[in-house]
């Protein structure tokens, strides 16, 4: 069991994310988790992060590595996106 | 539904969590709405707005709610489909509403401490601090997304750190992912 809550880790993965710029800051609250693991002190999350494309704010699957130890950002890499149609519904 | 591995890395042991859907009234009631097809239909367009948020949440471990939120959606979809169902009719909605509801699973909250949020809060009602309190107490362990059409919910339930949007927010971010 992971020493501190998702909760506290993703207010630091958030806060570190931030840091990217004014834009960041204002567009991180809206990431979404979509799946998170841990790893030999990091944690690993899957998330929809606003972004910019072609000026317009538009969701990205990003797969972003944070040490937890460190507490720094080791990668923040682009996710294949799911299929369109993947799912057209919310699961039951 | 098949785990996707990120491009490039091999198979991993630990074990992953997927974020668990929580539903407010106005989500809820568009399932059952949809499910019922009595012409009971909430908001325009919320149905294609709900299929929207979908893509976002369809590695989701399960969806819940709360009993407030059912107590809501179904005092709410009485009144709606109130006069458009009789008989038979009304028993067959009853009973599909029920197994749509029982593919929900529950999340735990804590009453009293709901009303106390209710206190603090006036403008909450139970449904929502339920919510609030169970996105929390989830939220320790796995990823937790709480949708809701209460603009005032979400942000109220992300300045308490929780992941909270409404269904217009996301699909203005959507666009074509």
């Amino acid at each position: 069991m992971p020493a501190r809550s998702l909760r506290e880790v993703l207010e630091e993965v958030r806060r570190e994310l931030a840091r990217a710029g004014p834009l960041m800051e204002t567009l991180v609250d809206m990431m979404i988790v979509s799946e998170v693991w841990w790893e030999d002190g990091t944690v690993h999350i899957v998330a929809w992060v606003p972004d910019l494309v072609e000026g317009k704010p538009r969701y990205r699957l990003k797969h972003i590595i944070y040490d937890t130890e460190q507490k720094r950002l080791l990668r923040v890499e682009d996710e294949e996106t799911p299929a369109a149609g993947a799912a057209a519904t919310l699961p039951a | 539904m098949r785990r996707r591995q990120p491009r490039g890395r091999q198979p991993r042991s630990p074990p992953r969590k997927r974020p668990v859907v929580l539903l407010d009234t106005g989500p809820l009631l568009e399932r059952a709405a949809e499910e019922l097809d009595a012409g009971c239909a909430s908001s325009p367009g919320l149905r294609e707005l709900l299929a929207k948020a979908g893509k976002l949440v369809a590695r989701a471990e399960y969806v819940a709610t709360v009993c407030p939120v059912y107590v809501e959606a179904l005092h709410l979809l009485n009144s709606r489909c109130k006069g458009r169902l009789r008989g038979e009719a009304l028993d067959a909605a009853r009973s599909r509403l029920a197994h749509m509801l029982a593919s929900i699973r529950d999340a735990e909250f804590d009453l009293r401490e709901s009303l106390r949020l209710v206190i603090d809060a006036p403008w909450l009602d139970l449904a929502d601090a339920a919510l609030i309190l169970a996105a929390e107490k989830l939220g320790r362990d796995v990823p937790v997304v709480l949708l809701t059409v209460d603009s005032r919910l979400a942000s109220l339930a992300r300045r308490r750190k929780v992941q909270a949007f409404t269904l217009w927010e996301l699909a203005s971010l959507l666009g074509e992912v």
